[in-house]
């Protein structure tokens, strides 16, 4: 998979973070615009629709845990809820390294790395291509 | 009833009296008849001859004046008289008439004088001379004398009957209460008072003796029930008295037997002594008696004089006695000792005696001895120090003991360990000690509250050992230590842990949020300015820019060392894995090598092969990669660098040594802060000061520790500690 063509879907509520990470990405090749939620209520009834209907439209989703309203563990246990085949890879990012939030996530078949901040395009795609 | 029992009263009554009668009656008729018979005869005989001359008068008549008729009526007249055979008037020798008429004159003529009576008469008329001869036959007289006779015999026999059963009666009238009372006294002189005799209600002399004689019975049987009941009672008083005897008996032989206690008498007259079985036994003797010179053969020398003392005080004085001697026993030559009691004794013939006991104490001697030897260990000791025999009563405590609960030795002796206890000992702990030492097992840390002799509440721990003598227990060693203190102290610990903890946690979660967010705005600021050098190049030549763009990346570096700590302290519970040391050396020697060889370093890694220690994987790279990336960063200009990393086994550790010949370090200043957090001790550029402070916290989170040792401008060498797999 080129960089070119990743769709990412970014759920984050640092504006700051949200903006370098743009940068970051599109100046790594990724020319798609991200997604962009504030919080887990939000990304989660936004993107239900899209992930029922047309699931392979988004190719990974980058998902913060403290967030305001849901946090990362409640859009992960709704998600869970829904059933809903062909799931895009979720990477867990956080600038904790609480080893019990890693424990955590874990056990969510759909997140397929959990990593600290910033999370940096090389290392994106290295986690995309392994899984 | 016996009839025919002549000796009894009853028939010596009336038999005499029946005798007499029969007699009298029997000789009254035969006597009676015969003359009654003769007298008869002639009155027969008479009235024959009366009627002949009768007969013969009227035929006289009769003829004299031709009446004819008159000899008719003359013979009519005899024939009222049937008690003769005939009666015929004979007239010239022929028969003029006869009654009854067919009487010849043959019969007449050949008379028969034997059996019959004749009777003749003559008459003599005018014309005719005759005779009238009547005649009976004698059985035909006794026919008709039987005939006057026989209600004379029926009377007899009736008055004797009569006589008899009145006899009878009479006798049986007057035996009755003589029988009643012959029974009655044959009871009283059988003693059978009780036995149920009729009473007799007549009141004549014998009734009233009889009446006298039941009464007499009565009380008399009256008298017996009480004897009998008194005698009874006697007996049962009796039966019971020797029972409780036998039982008082058999149980102080059985206690003594169980005792062991022997039990002997002294008799001074004699100069003997007896002795009981279990005495016999304890002595090793076979004999029950022994002289005085045979008991000195197996008395010790030593207590001959003094038992014999205490025997003599004893008779003399009446004191008792008491000693301990040791005796040779004469069966097996072994040596016992024996307590010997000594009582006076004197018996109702006022004989002067003593009485004594003897018991075995052999092995009460010798756990005396050795509760005395331990107790000379046991005396000084600051611990609490009981020894119990193995009923768990108390023989000996040492002075520790009494200071801290109070008991004197002497108060203390013979009670048990259950006097300390009280309601807020934990019963499931002596249920738990009693349990061990029941299977003979010692114990040791178990910690229990007592109480002392004021009430004063202490804890203990508690050490106690069995004593064994030949697989038996005999009893027990308990060294007690005062931990009340140590307990205050401990829950006052415990306390400031739980705080410590609560307070740890608090920081944790506080070192988590402050690296969480700290991190995201250093993660910010440091993506930001790298943003800003990459839009404008131009700014490298900025001082200002410059030194900002240093700090923020200083600043996201000790932030991210901050975190990293934060999660070391709270990794308590790592998994190890077993991992080859000499590999991770390796790998550690080919990370640094490119960059460092220029420095002329020289790196020896002589760890054998197959030499693995239990590591979290990440942590054990960390440390060498440390040990080894200082060793490097801390060489001396002055020579050459060499670094040496070699291993050795010890039991519990596998002891990883790195040794180089650097700067080294002034551990007398610095050794406390060797391994604290931003420590440096060198003015080195790249000195951070993280770096042993992490490798402390990681090996010993792996359950290791590190130590060093070093000398300035020598060079230093660090020990890492791991744990392996046999440890």
């Amino acid at each position: 998979m080129k960089a070119a063509d990743i769709q990412i879907c970014l759920i984050d509520d640092d504006p700051i973070y949200t903006f370098t990470t743009q940068i970051r990405f599109k100046n790594a090749g990724f020319e798609k615009k991200l997604l962009e939620f504030q919080n887990g209520e939000n990304a989660f009834y936004e993107l239900l629709p899209i992930l029922q209907s047309q699931p392979s439209s988004i190719n990974v989703i980058f998902l913060d845990i403290n967030m305001p309203i849901w946090d990362g563990w409640d859009f992960l246990d709704e998600l869970q809820k829904m059933n809903i085949d062909h799931l895009p890879p979720i990477i867990m990012v956080s600038s904790s390294n609480n080893p019990d939030d890693k424990e955590r996530s874990s056990h969510y078949p759909m997140v397929v790395a959990f990593e600290e901040k910033p999370l940096l395009p090389e290392r994106a795609l290295e986690i995309l291509q392994n899984c | 009833m016996k009839i025919f029992v002549f000796n009894r009263i009853f028939y010596k009554i009336w038999i005499p009296f029946t005798a007499i009668l029969v007699t009298t009656i029997g000789l009254f008729i035969f006597y009676y008849p015969s003359n009654q018979k003769a007298v008869l005869s002639n009155y027969k005989e008479n009235e024959f001859k009366e009627l002949a001359k009768t007969v013969a008068l009227g035929i006289e008549i009769s003829l004299n004046s031709e009446d004819y008729s008159g000899v008719k009526k003359t013979i009519d007249f005899v024939s009222t008289k049937q008690d003769f055979d005939y009666c015929v008037v004979i007239v010239e020798d022929s028969v003029l008439t006869s009654f009854p008429s067919n009487i010849n004159i043959q019969k007449i003529q050949n008379k028969d004088t034997l059996n019959n009576i004749y009777s003749t008469s003559f008459f003599e008329t005018n014309s005719l001379k005759g005779r009238v001869e009547i005649c009976a036959s004698k059985s035909k007289i006794e026919e008709t004398i039987n005939q006057l006779n026989r209600p004379f015999f029926w009377a007899s026999i009736f008055i004797l009957i009569i006589g008899i059963v009145v006899f009878y009666l009479f006798a049986l009238k007057i035996s009755k209460p003589i029988n009643q009372l012959i029974k009655v006294t044959d009871a009283l002189k059988d003693g059978k008072y009780d036995q149920k005799e009729a009473p007799i209600f007549s009141k004549d002399e014998i009734g009233q003796l009889s009446d006298s004689i039941f009464e007499l019975k009565d009380n008399l049987a009256q008298e017996k029930q009480i004897n009998l009941e008194l005698t009874e009672g006697l007996e049962n008083l009796v039966f019971q008295k020797t029972e409780q005897l036998q039982i008082a008996s058999s149980r102080l032989i059985s206690a003594q037997t169980i005792a062991k206690i022997g039990y002997f008498d002294y008799l001074p007259n004699q100069q003997l002594f007896k002795i009981s079985e279990t005495a016999s036994q304890i002595i090793g003797s076979k004999v029950l008696s022994m002289s005085e010179d045979e008991c000195k053969t197996f008395i010790c020398h030593d207590f001959i004089e003094p038992f014999y003392q205490m025997i003599g005080k004893t008779l003399e004085e009446g004191q008792s006695g008491q000693l301990d001697m040791k005796i040779k026993r004469k069966t097996d030559s072994t040596e016992r000792w024996l307590s010997v009691i000594t009582e006076r004794n004197i018996s109702p013939t006022g004989e002067i005696t003593s009485t004594g006991t003897i018991q075995d104490i052999t092995d009460r001697k010798k756990s005396d001895e050795e509760i005395k030897r331990l107790s000379l260990v046991a005396t000084h000791t600051s611990n609490c120090v009981i020894i119990t025999d193995q009923h768990k009563t108390i023989r000996w405590v040492n002075d520790s003991f009494s200071k801290l609960t109070g008991y004197s030795r002497e108060e203390i002796i013979g009670q048990k360990p259950s006097i300390f206890q009280f309601e807020k000992t934990d019963k499931n702990t002596i249920a738990e000690i009693n349990a061990t030492l029941a299977l003979g097992r010692p114990i040791s840390g178990i910690q229990i509250l007592n109480k002392g002799k004021f009430g004063n509440e202490y804890w203990l721990d508690l050490n106690i050992v069995p004593i064994f003598d030949e697989d038996q227990i005999t009893g027990f060693i308990a060294v007690e230590t005062d931990v009340t203190e140590k307990r205050k102290v401990q829950e006052e610990q415990q306390l400031l842990l739980g705080l410590t903890q609560s307070q740890n946690q608090r920081l944790q979660n506080f070192a988590y949020i402050v690296s969480h967010n700290l991190r995201s705005h250093s993660g910010n600021i440091k993506a930001l300015m790298d943003m800003i050098f990459h839009d404008k190049p131009e700014l490298e030549d900025y001082q200002l820019a410059k030194m900002m763009r240093h700090s923020s990346d200083n600043l996201f570096e000790t932030i991210d060392h901050l975190a990293e700590v934060a999660l070391l302290i709270n990794n308590k519970e790592k998994h190890l894995e077993k991992i080859g040391l000499r590999e991770v050396v390796q790998k550690a020697i080919r990370s640094v090598s490119v960059s460092e060889l220029n420095h002329h370093v020289t790196i020896n890694n002589l760890i054998p092969d197959h030499w693995e220690v239990l590591a979290v994987p990440a942590y054990l790279d960390s440390i060498v990669l440390n040990l080894l990336t200082n060793a490097i960063k801390y060489r001396s200009d002055k020579r050459p660098a060499n670094i040496t990393f070699s291993a050795v086994k010890s039991k519990n550790f596998m002891t990883l040594l790195v040794q180089d010949n650097g700067l080294g370090i002034d551990l007398e200043r610095h050794r406390k802060k060797l391994f604290g957090m931003y420590k440096t001790f060198h003015k080195h550029p790249d000195s951070r000061g993280i770096g042993l402070f992490m490798t402390k916290n990681q090996i010993e989170a792996m359950g290791g520790f590190i130590d060093v040792e070093s000398k300035v401008d020598e060079g230093s060498i660090f020990y890492v500690n791991f744990k392996h797999e046999s440890s």
